[in-house]
């Protein structure tokens, strides 16, 4: 027969961690369910706050100019495009794109200018937006330049769409985000926080704190992969922030 | 090892009757077996619900003592094609403890692979309520009397797979089965049957009474 035991490695099974806690506070496999429901809170809670491993996926851009979240999407990190070296190269984010008849396949014909005095021109990207005057950029001391960006998004929240603008002329999106739990089977738990869970069940069920939750949560952030000091990370982090410049 | 003489319902029928006749029964007795095994099932229903609330209050938790459990094997299932659900037959309604103690587990299984895990128990107060929460990878089972009903997760076929089911056993098969209780719950089934009979019967009893005083008397002890 094959061993049902769930084996203990980055991840563990929810249902294992729910049955530790049932185990500890001497419950019986009518609780059970409920126990589990109370576990899947706690994992959304932390997969919210601290736990979450961003996903990152390519996805087309519709004709309209948007591109639907995907359906697991809880919130997004980075909306982007992929340069050469591999590394995602961040959309600017413009919140004077118009949500307007977003959700229509034919948004791009339905949004009449009304002006039209945009600048043409723009896949040529990137430019030096700082200031421009007379066929000339000059760098004015004291004012921002932005990141180099290669278009503008703004996100729809209430429909799950990232809106482009009109320009932006490239196929496909990289879009990271954070997921809701994810079934293999049964959820995954981060082992880290395996105890924060059970702690979570434990004052759910009047047997612990709300202290005690938040108290295993930061314990086990410490153990988070991202969260550990290593030599080559502290070197990384002293050479970044030595530079010449003005020290008050 | 030695082997040690099983219990059984026969024997505590006769232990009951020679008790309340101080001798073998005669025919005046009119008690039947079967009428005695009635006031046994219910007085050992009873007994067992109270040890339990005892017991809690020693370890804080409801605990069914394992004497009592007796698992059963519920050979075939048969699909409400209304509701999708899965329906069988329990041997006894269970007792009226909470769901996880009146029934301690439950499962399915087959030759080829052995015992599949434990079904996903819901409260009647959830059932309702169930469809509205996050549903866990598994089969959900919940009782209505002696009937259980059972709905995969994935609504995978229940057709031909035997259950097992692992519950407070407080009925009997035969006379000459294995008591299925604790020798502590012996006393206190023995004593509440025995008062029941008596009152059934209406038996007169010498009432020995040594501590009542003397009381008033024109005698005197001169």
């Amino acid at each position: 027969m094959p061993s049902t035991e769930p084996q203990f490695g980055k991840y563990v099974p929810l249902r294992s961690v729910v049955a530790l806690a049932m185990d500890e506070l001497d419950k019986s496999v009518g609780d059970q369910d409920r126990c589990w429901q109370l576990g899947l809170r706690a994992l959304v809670q932390m997969n919210q706050q601290v736990s979450a491993e961003p996903l990152t996926v390519r996805i087309p851009v519709s004709s309209n100019k948007t591109v639907p979240f995907p359906t697991d999407c809880l919130t997004w990190t980075k909306i982007g495009i992929l340069n050469s070296n591999g590394e995602v190269s961040t959309l600017k984010i413009n919140n004077a794109l118009t949500t307007f008849r977003d959700t229509n396949p034919n948004r791009l014909s339905d949004l009449t200018a009304d002006i039209t005095d945009s600048i043409t021109g723009i896949p040529n990207a990137p430019f030096f937006f700082n200031y421009y005057y007379n066929n000339t950029y000059f760098n004015l001391f004291g004012v921002g330049t932005g990141l180099v960006q290669y278009g503008s998004c703004r996100v729809d929240d209430e429909n799950r769409l990232v809106i482009l603008g009109f320009d932006f002329e490239y196929d496909s999106i990289i879009f990271e985000y954070i997921s809701t739990p994810q079934r293999n089977g049964d959820y995954r738990v981060l082992l880290s926080f395996q105890e924060a869970i059970i702690a979570f069940i434990k004052w759910k069920l009047k047997e612990g704190t709300r202290q005690e939750f938040y108290a295993a949560i930061a314990e086990g952030r410490r153990t988070l992969n991202g969260k550990k000091v290593t030599l080559q990370g502290v070197n990384q982090v002293i050479r970044e922030s030595e530079s010449q410049k003005l020290r008050s | 090892m030695a082997s040690l003489i099983a219990y059984t319902k026969k024997m505590l029928i006769e232990r009951i009757k020679r008790d309340i006749l101080n001798d073998f029964p005669s025919s005046e007795f009119n008690v039947s077996d079967n009428e005695m095994v009635l006031y046994i099932d219910q007085a050992s229903a009873f007994t067992l619900v109270g040890q339990v609330y005892q017991g809690a209050k020693v370890s804080g938790n409801l605990v069914m003592p394992e004497a009592y459990l007796t698992t059963y094997e519920i050979p075939s299932l048969a699909k409400d094609s209304v509701t999708g659900y899965w329906k069988g037959v329990l041997p006894q309604p269970p007792v009226s403890l909470p769901i996880g103690y009146s029934v301690s587990g439950g499962y399915f299984a087959n030759t080829s692979n052995g015992a599949g895990m434990e079904v996903i128990w819901i409260k009647p107060n959830r059932v309702g309520r169930r469809k509205d929460m996050p549903q866990q990878f598994g089969i959900h089972a919940w009782i209505q009397g002696s009937d259980i009903y059972f709905a995969p997760s994935n609504n995978i076929p229940l057709l031909n797979i035997p259950f097992y089911i692992t519950m407070a056993k407080t009925r009997t098969e035969s006379l000459t089965e294995t008591l299925n209780l604790p020798d502590d719950a012996i006393e206190m089934i023995f004593n509440n049957v025995k008062q029941k009979l008596i009152s059934r019967m209406n038996m007169p009893k010498d009432i020995i009474q040594d501590d009542i005083s003397q009381g008033a008397t024109n005698i005197t002890n001169k």
